[in-house]
Order: C-alpha cells, then structure tokens, then sequence
C-alpha cells in the first residue's frame, strides 16, 4: 500500500492500471443508500406535483403515465417508503458502524456536523467567488454538503410527518383537532416544492454539473474520489489523508450503464425543474398581479 | 334501412333536413323510430327541425330553436314527446314565447315532485313565481362567474339542461356538475379545485372522493347556518362518514373551503403558509445567490483558461 501522491506527480506519470490515484468518499452502504433515497425522491415529485399542479399543463399526461390519479397516490405512498427506508438504512448503517467503533469523525474539521469553521467558509467562499480573496480550505465536507445532508432529515421531518397525516386522517384527527390535517396539507406542499428546487437545481448543479465534472460526479456511484481533486478543492481533507497515510486505491471505471442512468436522472430533474418552476412562478405572479391591480 | 318507414316520414315531414336525421337517428337506435315518429308527429320538428330556425325570432341569431326530431334520443327523456314539457300546438304559434319557456322550466316538477320540493326548499328555490321571470331576465342561464354569482340562480335546466337529459346518478355527473356551482359560488369553486384533495383529484379525473353535491346535496342546498343543512355543525360529521365510515368527532374540524389567497384567513393556516413561504425565500434566496457567483466564477475560470491556452 502506497502512501498518498502528490497530484502533480499523478498527472505527470503514465496511466497504468494499478496506480492508486483515488481514495474512499462513500462507503457501498452509504451509495445504495443514496440510491434509494434518490430514486424514491424522483417518484414521490412525479406522483406528488401533479397533483399539487393539478391544473397544470403536464399534470394529467403524468398522472396517466402512472395509471390514473387513484394509482398515482398508491405509488406515492410506495415511494414515501422508499424514502423511510432510505432514512433507516442511513441510521442503522451509523448505529453499526458505531457498534464496531467504526463511525466517522463526529468531531474536528472533517465532521459532517455544522461547526463554526462553516460560517468563516461561507464569507470566505462568498468573497473568493467574486474574484476577492483565496478560496476557502475546505475539509471533507463543505458547507453546502453539510446543508444538503441535514436538508434531507429536515424535510423528512417536515413533509414525512405531513404525509403521514394525510395518508391516515382518521387516526390523526383523533389526536389532533381537525385544522393539523389542514395545515399539513400546506406544510406537505410548500416543503415538496422547496426540496424540488433545492435537489433538481442547487444539489444538481453544486455536484454534478459544475463545470469540473460536468455532466456528472461519478464519485457517488464509484464511491472513489480523484486525489488530484480533493487537493484542488478540498485542500484541509487532503492534508490530514497525506499525514494519516491512509492507504489510496485505484481509480475504478463507472460502468456506461450506471453513468447512462445518472445521466438520465439528472435530465429528468432538470425537465421537471423547469415544468414545476416555471407553474409555481407563474402562480406567484399571478397573485402579485392581483395585489398591483384594483 | 326499411324504404316504406323512409317513404312514410318523408310523406309526414315537410323538410328534408329532418328525414335524413330521423334516418340517422332510427339508425342508431332501431328500437326508437316510434318516438321520433310521435314527436314528428307534434308538428314542432316542421319549424324546429330546420336549421333554418336560427335565425327566425327578434334576436335574428339563436342556434337554440334548431331542436330535430331527435333531440331527445339518447337522453332520460327519450320515450318523451316535446309536448311532455312544452305546451301543445294551438291555432296561433307561440302566442307568449317568454310564457311558454317558463312553462317548459317548471315542467319537470310535474314529473319530478320529490328533487323539485327540495328544491323549492333549499336556498336555489322556490320553484315559479316572481323569481322564476327574475331568472328569465338574465341573458343567459348560465351566468358568467365574476358578475352572476349572487344574482341568479339555478333552475333545473342550470344543472340537468333541457334536451339532453343525462342520468343523473353517475359519478362523472356528479363531477361535471361541480364545474356548474363553481360558475356561480367562484370562490368555493376555487378552493375546492385548487386547493383541496377531494377538488384535485376530481380534476385528475378520479370520481370517488367528495364533490360538491356529496357534502350538500343536490337539491336541498342550505347554507351551513341552517341546521337542516349536511354541512352545518351538527350534521358535518355524518356527511364525512358516508364516505369517511370511522371518521372521529374532529375530522369534521378539517377544512374543505380556505378562504383566503394566497395567505388563508384562517389566522392559524396563515401562520403555516407565512412559516413556509418565508422557508422557501430564506433558501432559495441564499442558495440561488451562492449558485449564481459559482456558475459565475466557474465561466470566468474557463474564460481565463481558454486565454492562458492561446497566448
Ligand atoms: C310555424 C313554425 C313553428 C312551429 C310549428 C313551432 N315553433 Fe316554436 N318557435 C318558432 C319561432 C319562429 C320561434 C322564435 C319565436 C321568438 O323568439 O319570438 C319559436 C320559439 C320557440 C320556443 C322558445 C320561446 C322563446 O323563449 O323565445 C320554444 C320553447 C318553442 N318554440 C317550442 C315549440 C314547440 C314545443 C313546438 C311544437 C309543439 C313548436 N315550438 C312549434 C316557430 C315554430
Ligand atoms: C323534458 C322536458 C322537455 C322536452 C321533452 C322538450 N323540451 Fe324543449 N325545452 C325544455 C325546457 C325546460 C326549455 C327551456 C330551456 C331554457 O330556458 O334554457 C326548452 C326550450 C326549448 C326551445 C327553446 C330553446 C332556446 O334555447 O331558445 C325549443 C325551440 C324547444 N325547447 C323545442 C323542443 C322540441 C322541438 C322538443 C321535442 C323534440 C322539445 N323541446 C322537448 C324542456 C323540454
Ligand atoms: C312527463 C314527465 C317528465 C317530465 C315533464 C320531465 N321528466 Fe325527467 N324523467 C321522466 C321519466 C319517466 C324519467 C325516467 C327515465 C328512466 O328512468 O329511464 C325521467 C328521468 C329524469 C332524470 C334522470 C333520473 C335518474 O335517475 O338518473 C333526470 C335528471 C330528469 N328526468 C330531469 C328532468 C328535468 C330537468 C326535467 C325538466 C326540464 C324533466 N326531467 C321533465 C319524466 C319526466
Ligand atoms: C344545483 C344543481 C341542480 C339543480 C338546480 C337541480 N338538480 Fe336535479 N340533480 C342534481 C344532481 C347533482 C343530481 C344527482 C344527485 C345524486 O347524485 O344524488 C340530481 C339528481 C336529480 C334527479 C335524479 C335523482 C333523484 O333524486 O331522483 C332528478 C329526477 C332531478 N335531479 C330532477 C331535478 C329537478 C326536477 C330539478 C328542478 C326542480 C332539479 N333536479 C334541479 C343537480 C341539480
Ligand atoms: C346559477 C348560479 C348558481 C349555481 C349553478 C349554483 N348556485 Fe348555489 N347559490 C346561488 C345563489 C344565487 C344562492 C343564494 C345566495 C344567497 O341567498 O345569498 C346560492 C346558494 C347556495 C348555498 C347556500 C349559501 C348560503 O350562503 O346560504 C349553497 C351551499 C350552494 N348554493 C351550493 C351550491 C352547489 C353545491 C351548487 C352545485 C350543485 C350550486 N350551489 C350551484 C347560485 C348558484
Ligand atoms: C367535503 C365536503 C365539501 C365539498 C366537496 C364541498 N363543500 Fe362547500 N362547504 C362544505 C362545508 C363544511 C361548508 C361550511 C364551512 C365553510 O364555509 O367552510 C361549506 C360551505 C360552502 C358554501 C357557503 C355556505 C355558507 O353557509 O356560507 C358554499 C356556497 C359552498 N360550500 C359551495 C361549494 C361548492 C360550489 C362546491 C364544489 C365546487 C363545494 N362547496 C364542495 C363542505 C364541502
Ligand atoms: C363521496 C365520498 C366522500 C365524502 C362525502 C368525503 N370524502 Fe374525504 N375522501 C374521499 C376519498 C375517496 C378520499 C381518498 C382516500 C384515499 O385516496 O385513500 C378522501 C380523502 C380525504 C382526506 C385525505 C386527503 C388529505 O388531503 O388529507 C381528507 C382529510 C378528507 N377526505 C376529508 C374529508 C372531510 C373533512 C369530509 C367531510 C366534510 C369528507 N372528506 C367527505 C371521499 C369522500
């Protein structure tokens, strides 16, 4: 096993098959998680916003696609599991990683947990991105990562226990009075139209369709990162990996299947963003129009 | 298709126009050439059943007088002949033309007591009388949405229509006449296909969840003051559980109709919509920003390296 190279010295040097140029990102649980999560999250948008677009253009073709509205919700309640099991898989994976003291880092700079470094990376990074200053040294995970990630409970919270309001009405109006039901209707609706944004256009285009790696990061299904980059864009992570020596493995090839996939996933996200986005501001401006004229 | 029957419409009818639809009609339906005989028969079809129809009368322009002889094939009516509802043929034609539509309208009551006594009942009747000529009055039965709603309201023929009848007890009825009340009531018809389940999957084509006549009633419509009314507190619950069979006491608390846009009235669902609209503006503000100096930076690092490439 050899010790980390330096990324000048991994350009310069000619391919051969077992240069060990890469080193572990995602763990294969936390990639077939992913997975889950991502492909429930496609279904739950295709059966869900035509529904809260009903009277939208593309809402009936959709709905047709999945077999009429009736069926359209039993796919919607499928995939909700889909995203509860994403979720326990995420949670049993640490709780065993735990038992076998293998959890990552809850502490220090490469943490997924918010510290207060993070608010100095973002003045940081918000100056460096218009041409004052240096970049910020990043360590394993960035500030946006860091908010995709928490995102996703967030809004699990919010939209998973919105849904399951709604998907058994009965049981919650015995517990709750009967405007919770209301409300989360609003709840479900508002929160399913922010991780829609958020997903198809700032987690899409924060990793996958930066220009470094457009059309997409191979990193999530791979699980195996370039060393080259990290130095370049994760400098603090690739300074603690040189001075741990953790070993470095070779680069493996993304199969043309699974790359033709995520490809296609990420032009699916994308026409959606723009049917849904396109639906929501003209509703907005709809209403201001309202507002401005007697 | 049998040459005497042709023969002998042809004999019976003056215009040509309506023996090649009675031909069409007897066609369709084999069974029934006996009505469109009876109703030829009437004489109305001999001016009704010519296109040319449109334009008699002082307004000069009404498509509406072309009723053929087949007019009522195909509808609840079909056994009926025209003098079912309108009055016979007497030795002038049309002495009162405005009498005789009234007439035709309060018909059905004849024929129909039980929906026309709730009718006269609930808040869109009484049936006849001064109200009726009010009605009248209005260019059309079905009055545009934004200046009709608290004027007029509904006869029988708003929701049923008068020639094509149709079975009234399907649930693609029940969907098409909530389209009907959302031209009057815009507001609840808004709230309802917008923003409520039952509205929006009604509009996506489902027939099984709530319409507008589910929760109040066809005929006997009340307002939710009146407590004979399915909506009114004491009888909400029981409306929710035809369909909602275990529903608990506070399932009538959820609310259908939200009034209010786009921040609802209700002081509580106002407080959720402000909460999540705030959310939505927090992050999409900062995050479209952040992503807007990326793409930014990203296209002036390319440009610098395409420079550093040439020179
Ligand atoms: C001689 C031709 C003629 C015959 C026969 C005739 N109609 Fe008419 N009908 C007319 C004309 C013309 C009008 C338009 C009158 C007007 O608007 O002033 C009219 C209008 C009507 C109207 C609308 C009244 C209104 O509000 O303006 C009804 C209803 C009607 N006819 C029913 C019948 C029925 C039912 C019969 C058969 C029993 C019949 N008509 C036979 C010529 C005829
Ligand atoms: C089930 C009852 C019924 C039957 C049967 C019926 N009508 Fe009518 N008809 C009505 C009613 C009610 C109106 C008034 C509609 C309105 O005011 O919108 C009407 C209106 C009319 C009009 C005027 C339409 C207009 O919009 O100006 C004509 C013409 C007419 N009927 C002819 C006929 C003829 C011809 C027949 C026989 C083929 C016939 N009707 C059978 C109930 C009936
Ligand atoms: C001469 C009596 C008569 C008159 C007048 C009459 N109807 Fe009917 N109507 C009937 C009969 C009989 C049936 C039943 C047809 C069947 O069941 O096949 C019927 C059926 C119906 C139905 C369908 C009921 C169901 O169970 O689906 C509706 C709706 C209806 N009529 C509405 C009207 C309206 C509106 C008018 C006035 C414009 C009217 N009727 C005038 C006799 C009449
Ligand atoms: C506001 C709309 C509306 C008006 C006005 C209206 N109906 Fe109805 N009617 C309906 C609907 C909706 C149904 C189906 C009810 C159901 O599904 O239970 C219906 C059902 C019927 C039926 C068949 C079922 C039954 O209850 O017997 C008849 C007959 C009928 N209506 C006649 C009339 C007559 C006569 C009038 C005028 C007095 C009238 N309707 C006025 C909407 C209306
Ligand atoms: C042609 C217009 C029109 C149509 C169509 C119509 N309505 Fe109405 N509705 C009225 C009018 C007018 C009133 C009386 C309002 C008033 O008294 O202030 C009314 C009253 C009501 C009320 C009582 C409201 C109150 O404040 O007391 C209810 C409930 C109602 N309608 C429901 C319906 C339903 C359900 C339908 C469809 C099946 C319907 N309406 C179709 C015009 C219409
Ligand atoms: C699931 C049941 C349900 C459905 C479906 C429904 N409503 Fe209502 N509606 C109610 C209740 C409950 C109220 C009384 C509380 C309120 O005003 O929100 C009401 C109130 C109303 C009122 C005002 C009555 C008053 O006393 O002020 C009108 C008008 C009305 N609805 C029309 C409609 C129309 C039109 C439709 C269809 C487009 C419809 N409703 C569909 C349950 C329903
Ligand atoms: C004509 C039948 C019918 C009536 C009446 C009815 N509903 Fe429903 N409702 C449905 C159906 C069907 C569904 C869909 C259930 C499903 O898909 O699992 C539904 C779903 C719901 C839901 C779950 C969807 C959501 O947005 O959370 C609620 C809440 C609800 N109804 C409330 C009510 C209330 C409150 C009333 C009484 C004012 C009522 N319903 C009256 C048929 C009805």
């Amino acid at each position: 096993m050899r010790v980390v190279e330096r990324p000048s010295e991994v350009r310069a040097a000619p391919p051969a098959p077992e240069r060990r140029t890469h080193v572990l990102r995602f763990t294969l649980w936390s990639r077939i998680t992913h997975a889950v999560l991502g492909v429930s999250v496609f279904g739950l948008v295709l059966t869900g916003m035509p529904l809260k677009y009903s009277d939208a253009f593309w809402a009936w073709p959709l709905v047709r696609m999945w077999g009429g509205p009736h069926l359209a919700g039993r796919f919607h309640r499928g995939f909700a599991l889909g995203l509860f099991a994403s979720v326990v898989m995420h949670l049993g994976g640490l709780g065993v990683a735990a038992v076998r003291r293998r959890l990552p880092p809850l502490f220090g700079p490469d943490s997924i947990l918010p510290r207060v470094e993070d608010a100095r990376h973002i003045a940081r990074n918000l100056r460096y991105l218009r041409g004052k200053g240096p970049p910020p040294k990043f360590g394993k995970f960035t500030y946006w990562e860091k908010f995709d990630y928490f995102g996703v409970f967030w809004g699990l919270l919010i939209i998973g226990l919105s849904g399951l309001v709604m998907w058994f009405p009965m049981i919650a109006a015995r517990f709750f009075p009967g405007w919770v039901v209301t409300a989360s209707l609003i709840f479900h609706s508002d929160e399913a139209l922010l991780a829609t944004g958020f997903l198809f256009a700032i987690h899409f285009f924060n990793t996958h369709l930066r220009p470094e790696v457009f059309p997409l990061d191979p990193s999530i299904f791979t699980g195996r990162v370039d060393l080259a980059s990290v130095a370049h864009e994760r400098p603090g992570w690739y300074e603690r990996l040189v001075a741990s020596g953790r070993a470095a493995r070779p680069e493996r090839p993304v199969p043309a299947v699974v790359r033709a996939g995520g490809i296609a996933f990420l032009v699916l996200g994308t026409i959606i963003l723009m049917l849904v986005m396109l639906t929501a501001v003209a509703e907005v401006a709809g209403y201001i129009l309202q507002l401005v004229s007697p | 298709m049998g040459s005497p029957r042709w023969a002998a419409l042809a004999g019976l009818v003056p215009a040509g126009v309506l023996a090649i639809s009675a031909t069409v009609g007897a066609a369709e339906r084999p069974s029934r050439p006996s009505a469109v005989e009876r109703v030829t028969q009437e004489g109305c079809p001999s001016c009704h059943g010519s296109s040319d129809i449109v334009t008699a009368g002082p307004g000069g322009d009404n498509p509406g007088l072309y009723i053929p002889a087949d007019a009522l094939i195909g509808s609840v009516h079909a056994d009926l002949t025209c003098t079912a509802c309108h009055a016979p043929l007497g030795a002038i034609v049309h002495p009162d033309p405005w009498g005789e539509r009234i007439a035709a309208r309060e018909s059905c009551a004849g024929c129909h007591s039980e929906p026309a006594r709730e009718y006269s009942a609930g808040a869109h009747g009484p049936f006849g009388g001064k109200r009726a000529v009010a009605r009248l009055k209005e260019p059309s039965t079905m009055p545009d949405a934004r200046s009709g709603s608290k004027a007029v309201r509904p006869s029988c023929v708003t929701c049923h229509g008068a020639h094509a009848v149709a079975p009234a007890r399907s649930r693609a009825f029940a969907a098409t006449t909530a389209e009907r009340c959302s031209k009057c009531h815009a507001d609840q018809g808004e709230s309802f296909f917008l923003r409520s389940f039952h509205g929006k999957e009604t509009r996506l084509g489902r027939r099984d969840v709530a319409q507008c006549v589910d929760c109040h009633g066809a005929h006997l419509v009340l307002g939710a003051g009146n407590p004979r009314s399915p909506v009114a507190p004491g009888r909400l619950l029981g409306t929710c559980r035809q369909c909602h069979r275990s529903a608990p006491p506070n399932f009538a608390g959820i609310q259908i109709h939200i009034a209010g846009k786009p921040f609802p009235a209700d002081p509580k669902l106002r407080a959720a919509t402000l909460c999540m609209v705030l959310l939505l503006v927090g992050t999409f503000g900062f995050f479209g920003t952040h992503t807007a100096l990326a793409i930014r930076h990203a296209w002036r690092e390319r440009r610098r390296a395409d420079l550093g490439e040439r020179g």
